[in-house]
Formats: C-alpha cells, structure tokens, sequence
C-alpha cells in the first residue's frame, strides 16, 4: 500500500513538474509575442533611388492654409507637402523601432504601413519592437545608457522622456527639423510643420513631433442633439441626463487636461502658459478661480456620475458607453481603444471643455506626440531619414486614420484617407474654427499633476471647496518652483 | 544542572571539514552580499543625490529625506500603512484562531474538515490581480445587497468614501487561510491529555480554549503577527495599485516608492530615500512588536 501511495506521488509529482515546465515555456512565448518584432525582407536598391515611390505619391493641389498655424484641412483643400520629388541618397543597413501600443491593433497597422513605405522608398531593413511593455522592458537598458532601438516613440508610461532629453540620452534633432526636407521632397520640414507644438531643451529639439493630440469631452449625439457651448448649457444639458459627467478618478489626469486646462486655456495662451508652466501666482488668479468655481457648482449640483472618483480608465469608459451619463473626459484615442465596444445605437462626438462663459469661444490644447532618436542610435543615418520620412503626407495620413489623432503638419487633406466618421467629424470640429487651438508646448512639475488629480476627486466627492483646491495647487506649485 | 549543548568544536576541526564548512557558507554568504547588502549601501548612497535616473547626479546630503517627511503624501502613506496593518493583524489573528479552532475541535466529519479547509485557502492560490477584480466588481455592482444598511452604498461611491476599509477586508480576506493552516499545525501538537485532564477537571469547550488552546498557540501567534507586519507594509501597493492606483487618498508608502522612482515623476534620488525610510520603518516595528511579545511569553511562564 505504502509503495502505491508513494508512486501515486511520484507521478504527480512528475506532472506537476512537467506542467509548470510547460507553464514557463508558455510564458515566455506570450512574452516573446508581447514584444512582437515585425521583420521586413531586405530590398536590395542598386543605384541611388527615387525615394518618390508610386505609393507614397503626394497630392498636389495647393495650399490655401500654408500661413496658417494648425490649419489642417479637410475636404478638398491642400496638402502642404507638395513638391516634386527629390533623388535621396543611397541607404542600406537596419532600423530598430521601439513602439508603445495599447490593446487595440489600429495602431499597429500604421506602424507596419509605415515600416512598409519606408523600406520600399529606402531599402533599409525596418524592426518595430512593438507591445503594451516595451517600456517597461526596455527602460533599464535606456536607463544604462544604451539604445535599445534607434528610434523611440514617446507614449505610455515608464519613460521620463524630459529627463532623458535634458541627460543626452536622444539626439538632437534641431538641425533636421529646421533645416531638414521632407524625405523625397524639395520641402523644407520648419515649412509643413507646426513648430509651436514642439518642445525643446535649452532651445534644442530632442523629441520630433509625429503626431498631435488634444483632450476634451465626449458625448452621444444621439441623445446629446447640440454639444453645450459653456457652462450653463453643460450643466443644463447634464441635468437632463440619468447623470452629467464621468472621468477615471484613478487617472484624473484626464479631468487635468480635458476639463480643467482646455478652459483655463480659453483665456489665451499667456495665461495658459503661466499655469501649465507652473507659476504659482496662476493657481490664485481669479481667472484660474472661475474655472474651479464652476467645477465646484457642477459638483455640489450632483452631476458628476457616483464611483467617478474611484473609477479606472476603462471602468469609466464602460460606464458611458452603457449610458450612465452623458459625458466623458478623454482623448482621441478614445475611438479606437474602445472600437468594439461602442454600442451600434451609439455616436461618439467630440468638444471641448465646456466649464467657460458664455462669451469665451471653447478651445483645445495641442499637444504632440512625439519620436526621439537615441543618441548612441547605430543606425543614426537611417534613424534621421526615417524622421524626415514621416512628413510625408500620406505617411502622416494612414497614422491620421490608425490612431483617429490629428496631424502634426499645418495642413494635411484628410477627407480621402480611410478614417472612421467619428475620426473625420472630430477634425472638422476641430478645425472647423469654431474652436481656438493653443498649443502645449510647456510642462509642469509633475508633483503639480499628483496634487490635480487629488484635488479634482476631493472637490467631486465633495471633501474640497474651490478655494481650498486653489491653495492646495498654489502649494504644490510653490513646492516644486 | 545546566543542559549541555550540542556544539561543532571548532578549534578541532580537521581540513576537510572547514573545507566542508566553507563550501557551505560561502556561496550563500557571497550570494547575501551581491543581492542585498550591496545593493542596500548602493540605495544609501544614491538617497544622498538629486538624480532622475538618467545623466548626471548633484550631492544634496539630506535633503531628499528633509523633503520626505515634510510631505503631506508621505505621511498620509505611512498612516495608511499603519492602519491596514493594524486592523489587518487583528481580524486575521481573530479569524485564523477561530477558525482552526473549529476545523480541529469541533465535531465536524473528515470530509467536511477538508471542504473547509480548502475554502478557507483558496484565495492564497489566486492572484492578486483576480483577488482584487473580483471584489472590485463586487463592491461595484452588489451595492443593492445592502438595502436600507448603507454600508455599500454612500454618496460617492463605496470605493471613494470608503476605501480603506475595503482594503483591508480584502487584503484580511487574502490572509487567514495561510495563518489557519499554520495555526491548526499547532493546534494538532497540543498533548490530547492536557484536554482529558480538563474535561476530567469540568473544564468546558472555552476554558479549554483559554486555558489550553491559546497559551500553547502564543509563539505561532507570534509569528503570526510579525509576518504580517514584515510581510504587508511593503506590500498593501500590490493590492492598492489595481484597487485605487493611490487615488482618493489611499496613497502607501510601496506605492509612493514605486510612483517617484519608476513613473513620469522619475525622481529616482528621492525613492531611494523613501524606500529606506520604508525599510527603516518596518524594521523598527518589527523589532519592537517581536520583543514586547517575547517579554510577555516569557512573563507568562
């Protein structure tokens, strides 16, 4: 009986080893696939190439919006990089491609329409080290001083992309953008680009816009007919909903640059500037108070939907979607994270922040997103052709269309690029003129962020008046000057 | 007469046997130094510099301490800390006491002992992550259980107006089973004549339980009480981080570690420093907790 129970054991012993054996190889194999490296055939080019290739040919209408700062267009308006096509020099060789994407695989697909064009137009040989984690993979190895990659896109969390700017750890870019060409075109990059999006180091451009972003509200057009225009329409309008206002209070951030600073920035950009930059005397100013007034009277109005505070991005995402309020604080992204969720009776539509008078004209904040290029990058050549590449109008297109963002060139004709509706009618609002754009291009201390996000959920749960929320920040900004 | 020990005589060891000795003690002693104590001096070092974790670092002596425990966050943590501590190490004392008792004492049938003890271990075999979906749903959505009670339900939601408290139910909830198990071991070791003698005696069920059960459970339930307090102050971010992500004021100081020395913060001096101050903290009442409690056992005897 002993010998039984003892080879009982023994075989399950040796399955259960067998299986966590099994269990780490599999492990590892979800691991590999997280950091999904998409490898491209090498194209051998003889001679110097045409980097024009016939998929990559420019529109050549012309620019009516050329002068105008963040005059991206639509319908059949220009394109601004319309010239004729340059002869390239010859590239050969690698290049590594560090990408942070979310779950949803739009994304990915322009990423791999790029790599695509790239190596047709160049030959050079394109890895795009893609995933959730490669932050998190790869930041030791940039924090060693290495590069991973020759290319790295600056989104998602896990790298301080400012410190690592002001430490030498990517290359500086000025050069190239001021006096750089759209790769393949006559076209000076500083003409196509909008320049007042960029941030620099010392006057130095580190980061390359790839991108622009805002951050706003959005609502259902179904239920919600006319977005509100101000504050009293937006209280008015919310009180007809089951609830007026949700946001993710794990990540009030979102609040931070959707509700509060787009109508902070209604004021203009000097004053926009003063508080994003930090000044402590901002967060006192009587300007910076009426905004906070009226998150306070939209509070104690009870509009703000219960469990907002303690919500996680996706909880409150959800929330909307099932119709439990009428809006959301969130970005473009929202679209395309949430795509098959979106219920079919559903129209997602975009605005800007409505905590502002009546005679203010709501208004966006422009960030960009942004690529860096290592330093230490061994494929620098191929790295600062590939910046140069993604200038290209149909390059910027089919990232337009993938992420549902906005272009980072004045003008782009985005009527005719596959893009979802919901994409193309939050371009047109943005664009329409309706809205005032005013450009980031400053940051806070980030310990100025933390204490947002604590004063944002204390002022909805009630627990912080206007006034303390004020002083609360004027504190933490005092700190961190 | 006093007892002789059982000792290895040193000074008469012949080669092989220091061989033998060292061949033992150096790897884990070289292993110890590489993995903690050097890293420990290199967290020292580093807490005395302004540093983002990249480029260049500036001496700034003690200054990333001064601005620790001049911060209102951290002070906040180190409550919060305390309190899930705390109120952590007395429902799973209580519990775990209780329910060993019962599972060893009462008479239950050998299918039903087994039944319960795996559902009192169950959630020691989940993860984190699925312990802390799963309540979070919960509390979320079964809020209508509590009708007319308002325990569940409050004006911002259970999960904004009382987080702590759900923190620590879970964070308890995760923790009895490991405890029963260890406590019911002990419980099984108790001599089976000290309960003739008191049911001999008249003793009843519960004076067999304070008279008995307890006094002979005191070093298991010490150990009981340090490993928590070891084993949580570091670790209530793993819950805390897919509960609340620190916000609505529930901010721990492994989480106040983890947001300035790995987030956008990237203040990486200023972690190192928080880290040791957690280090520091946890050691201190470990210390103090393991000898009030060994001076009252050896009070008791």
């Amino acid at each position: 009986m002993k010998i039984s129970i003892k080879k009982t054991l023994a075989v399950v012993l040796s399955v259960a080893t067998v299986l966590s054996l099994s269990g780490c190889r599999i492990v590892y194999k979800v691991s590999e696939k997280e950091v999904e490296k998409v490898h491209y055939d090498v194209i051998t080019v003889e001679d110097e190439v045409s980097a024009e290739t016939p998929s990559s040919a420019e529109s050549t209408t012309t620019s009516n919006s050329q002068n105008k700062p963040n005059g991206n267009k639509g319908g059949n308006t220009s394109s601004a990089v319309s010239a004729k096509p340059e002869k390239e020099k010859k590239l050969s060789g690698s290049l590594k491609i560090q990408v942070f994407i979310n779950e949803s695989q739009n994304p990915s697909d322009a990423w791999t329409e790029v790599a695509d064009a790239f190596e047709e137009a160049t030959g050079v040989n394109v890895t795009l080290i893609m995933g959730s984690q490669v932050n998190t993979q790869y930041s030791a190895r940039w924090l060693a001083g290495e590069a991973p990659a020759d290319i790295l896109l600056i989104a998602g969390n896990g790298l301080p992309d400012e410190q690592m700017a002001k430490s030498g750890t990517f290359y500086d870019l000025s050069d190239v953008i001021k006096n750089g060409k759209v790769y393949g075109t006559s076209k000076k990059i500083s003409d196509v680009l909008n320049m007042k999006v960029i941030e620099t180091e010392n006057g130095k451009i580190f980061r390359a816009p790839l991108m622009t972003s805002v951050q706003g509200l959005w609502y259902n057009k179904n239920t919600i007919k006319t977005a509100p225009r101000n504050y009293e329409e937006f209280k008015a309008i919310s009180k007809k909903q089951k609830s007026g206002l949700t946001y993710p209070g794990q990540y009030a951030d979102y609040s931070t640059w959707g509700l509060f600073m787009p109508a902070v920035a209604a004021y203009g950009q000097d004053f926009f500037n003063q508080v994003a930059s930090g000044n402590p005397d901002a967060f006192k100013d009587k300007r910076f108070m009426a905004v906070l007034n009226k998150y306070e009277d939209y509070c104690k109005s009870k509009l703000v939907l219960v469990g907002s505070s303690s919500a996680d991005h996706i909880t409150s995402q959800l929330n909307w979607l099932n119709g439990k309020c009428g809006f959301i604080t969130n970005g473009l992204w929202l679209e395309s994270e949430m795509h098959d969720y979106i219920p079919s009776n559903f129209h997602m539509a975009f605005m800007a922040s409505p905590l502002i008078e009546n005679n203010q004209k709501p208004t966006v904040i422009m960030n960009s997103v942004n690529l860096a290029v290592a330093k230490k990058a061994k494929n620098l050549e191929n790295a600062l052709a590939f910046i140069r590449f993604i200038y290209k109008e149909n390059m910027q297109l089919a990232y337009m269309s993938r992420y549902s963002y906005a272009s980072a060139l004045k003008s782009v004709n985005y009527q005719h690029a596959a893009m979802s509706t919901v994409a193309r009618e939050t371009l047109d609002y943005i664009y329409s003129g309706k809205v005032s754009i005013v450009n980031k291009g400053v940051r806070w201390n980030n310990l100025i962020d933390n204490e947002f996000k604590n004063v944002i959920n204390d002022m909805t749960n009630g627990k912080m008046t206007a006034k303390q929320a004020s002083t609360a920040l004027y504190n933490a900004a005092k700190k961190s000057s | 007469m006093k007892k002789k020990r059982n000792s290895v005589d040193v000074l008469s060891m012949n080669g092989s046997k220091w061989r033998f000795l060292l061949f033992l003690v150096i790897p884990t002693f070289a292993l110890y130094l590489f993995f903690c104590i050097v890293p420990m001096i290199n967290s020292l070092i580093n807490s005395f510099y302004d540093w983002n974790g990249y480029g260049p670092k500036t001496f700034i002596g003690i200054k990333n301490y001064a601005n620790i425990f001049s911060d209102v966050e951290f002070w906040d943590a180190l409550k919060n800390d305390v309190a899930i501590v705390f109120f952590k190490e007395l429902i799973i004392v209580f519990l775990a006491v209780l329910f060993a008792v019962s599972l060893t004492r009462a008479r239950l049938k050998k299918g039903e002992i087994g039944f319960f003890r795996f559902i009192f271990y169950v959630p020691n075999i989940l993860s984190v992550i699925v312990i802390t979906m799963v309540w979070k749903y919960f509390f979320e959505n079964f809020d209508f259980l509590d009708k007319g009670w308002n325990i569940l339900k409050t004006d911002n939601g259970i999960w904004a107006d009382r987080p702590l408290a759900l923190i620590i139910f879970i964070a308890s909830w995760c923790g009895i089973g490991y405890y029963m198990i260890v406590l019911i071991t002990a419980i099984n070791n108790i001599p089976g004549e000290l309960y003739e003698s008191a049911d001999l005696d008249g003793a009843g069920k519960i004076r067999q339980l304070w008279y008995i059960i307890l006094p002979e459970l005191a070093p298991q339930i010490r150990f009981v009480i340090v490993n928590i307090l070891a084993g949580s102050l570091a670790v209530n971010m793993n819950l805390i981080l897919p509960l609340t992500n620190g916000a609505n004021h529930t901010m721990v100081m492994g989480l106040y570690v983890y947001n300035y020395g790995t987030s956008n913060l990237s203040m990486v001096g200023y972690a190192y420093a928080a880290a040791l101050v957690l280090m520091f903290v946890s050691f201190v009442l470990c210390f103090a907790v393991n000898m009030y409690m060994k001076r009252q056992e050896a009070k008791q005897a």
